[in-house]
């Protein structure tokens, strides 16, 4: 059971952590840091890609929170 | 929790608590932005809403005497409404004082720059984790300091407006301008409704005020007034002295007023009172939204572990964790004029339900004991709920859009907890299941060039699928781990 709950723990950590870096990442490219949008090719889509990134981060950080908080 | 407190505030201290909850940093900051709108007609704008306020205030004052241990809008909804109605307004309360808490950290690095160059979206930021910190740990016995700082903010705004009254324009040589028109003047109104949040704070607080039948309506009232007659009074003091087109492109209009007419030493004096009042407004939007968070996780709305409290302060450190994160990314992008009409739609939304909550207890309970009643009933409340929603038509599409996404989430968080936990779990699961699958397909057409990442480089482009198999794996292995998870 407790290595369950290891694999859980990391598991969830993993996938906020994953969560959080694609709604940075999401931030970054919005305010184009670093040059973002031109070093990734990207123009007209940005809306596009913005709400995937967002929504895949929201997801994982949800996902994430519920393998955490897993007793 | 607020059973055990001890009714020790009395009429002048709950009416400090009023106006302290009020007073924010980013109220002076906006005014710049509603003075390019309706020029120096929002002397008029000012007053118009804090009667707006005051109608709402009115539903306030009855719903806090009569609802024990309630105070805010959730509460209300809860015993008057309860399900969706209430859910949706616990959420709505959440989403508007986080970015509450926002605007006020923002208001205050921009109040902050007007005197030192600093970089806004970073002090702004680190305002929030401040008071992070301090909600976590807990402050006991902040009544009384809080009562002193707002004593200060009020004093240093009465020698401003004194000082600025003989100066500048005189009365007769003041003319009300309004560049945009009417449409101009109800945009203003709708961008500074937000001015008079927070004079409900009496009503969360009640638990610790004395006689509350009676000092609460006084207290919210008399808090009220005070607040329309020191907004009025700024507005106009600031608008004689330095032109409405000059105000727009002020970071901190009322600095650069108190420098005209008292020089630096005002300047830095009205800093430092906006900045008190914009930091005791980013903690108490902090500590509001956590507390809501709290209630809502407390009522099985939310996941339970938001409800946790810490074992050594007492406090509920997962909201506040939580809540920190969401204010401070928005709190990282320093847009203002957005975050402000957020702030109106939360609370319009609030202000129409607390009005619908009190027609529905009267319709529904109408022998309750209310030791306070609205006056002019029902016209009071349906003015209320007609003058707040008809400001809808003039918030930033924008944040209309993020309202409505705002409700469709909610509407599925509501239903989400109604399925059942483990339902969610293997929904969880199925999408993980989802994404782990596309994510090695994808890694997997790009490793033999079925796709191919145009105008990328090819280290970013062998990065990019490294990433994606990582993906894949983890989001895989969650998928099954959701779906194999026990009842």
């Amino acid at each position: 059971m407790k290595l369950r709950g290891a694999v859980f723990k990391v598991v969830g950590v993993t996938q906020s952590v994953i969560g959080a870096l694609a709604v940075i990442f999401a931030y970054l490219l919005y305010f184009d840091y670093f040059d973002l949008q031109n070093l990734l090719n990207i123009s007209g889509d940005l809306p596009l890609y913005l709400l995937v990134l967002l929504l895949f981060g929201l997801f994982s950080i949800i996902s994430g929170f519920c393998f955490i908080c897993e007793k | 929790m607020g059973e055990s407190l001890r009714r020790e505030l009395g009429l002048f201290r709950a009416t400090m608590i009023g106006i302290g909850g009020t007073l924010s940093a980013g109220n002076f900051v906006i005014l710049g932005h509603a003075a390019s709108l309706a020029g120096s007609t929002i002397v008029i704008v000012v007053f118009v809403c804090g009667i707006i306020s005051l109608l709402t205030m009115f539903s306030y004052c009855e719903l806090g005497t009569v609802i024990p241990h309630a105070g805010s809008e959730y509460t209300f909804a809860k015993v008057a409404y309860g399900g969706f109605i209430s859910f949706l307004t616990g959420w709505f309360e959440w989403l508007s004082n986080m970015f509450y808490a926002t605007l006020s950290a923002i208001g205050v690095a921009y109040i902050i720059s007007y005197v030192i160059p600093i970089n806004v979206p970073l002090v702004a930021i680190f305002v929030v984790i401040l008071f992070a910190a301090v909600n976590i740990r807990g402050v006991k016995e902040v009544g009384t300091v809080e009562t002193i700082l707002t004593i200060v903010v009020l004093t240093i705004l009465g020698i401003y407006a004194w000082n600025g009254w003989s100066y500048g324009l005189s009365m007769e040589e003041f003319k009300l301008s309004a560049p945009q028109g009417l449409i101009g003047i109800f945009a203003a109104t709708a961008y500074l409704f937000e001015l008079y949040l927070g004079a409900e704070a009496v009503a969360v607080a009640q638990a610790e005020i004395k006689n509350p039948e009676k000092t609460i309506p006084r207290a919210m009232i008399l808090s009220s007034v005070i607040l329309i007659i020191l907004y009025t009074t700024i507005v106009y003091v600031t608008l004689k002295v330095v032109p409405p087109e000059t105000i727009a492109g002020q970071t901190s209009p009322i600095t650069f007023a108190a420098e005209q007419i008292m020089g630096k030493l005002g300047a830095i004096l009205v800093t430092i009172a906006l900045a008190i009042a914009g930091l005791a407004a980013t903690n108490e939007a902090i500590m509001a939204q956590s507390r809501t968070v709290y209630a809502l996780s407390r009522d099985g709305y939310f996941p339970k572990a938001f409800s946790k409290i810490h074992k050594r302060f007492g406090t509920p450190y997962v909201a506040v964790v939580l809540c920190s994160i969401f204010t401070i990314a928005f709190t990282s992008t320093g847009l203002v004029n957005f975050v402000v009409y957020a702030v109106n739609l939360g609370f319009i939304l609030g202000f129409s339900i607390v009005n619908l909550s009190l027609i529905k207890l009267r319709k529904e309970k109408p022998r309750l004991k209310r030791p306070f009643k609205v006056p002019l009933y029902p016209f009071t409340p349906i003015a209320g709920i007609i003058i707040s929603l008809t400001l809808l038509l003039f918030i930033d599409p924008w944040v209309m859009v993020l309202g409505a996404e705002a409700t469709i989430l909610a509407y599925l968080a509501y239903h989400f907890r109604m399925v059942g936990y483990h339902r969610i779990r293997i929904a969880i699961g199925g999408i993980n299941l989802g994404i782990g699958c596309l994510a090695a397909l994808l890694s997997y057409l790009m490793k033999t060039g079925v796709v191919i990442l145009s105008g990328i480089p090819s280290s970013l482009s062998e990065m990019v699928i490294q990433i994606f198999v990582l993906v894949s794996a983890v989001y895989l292995l969650a998928g099954v781990l959701n779906v194999t998870a026990k009842t």
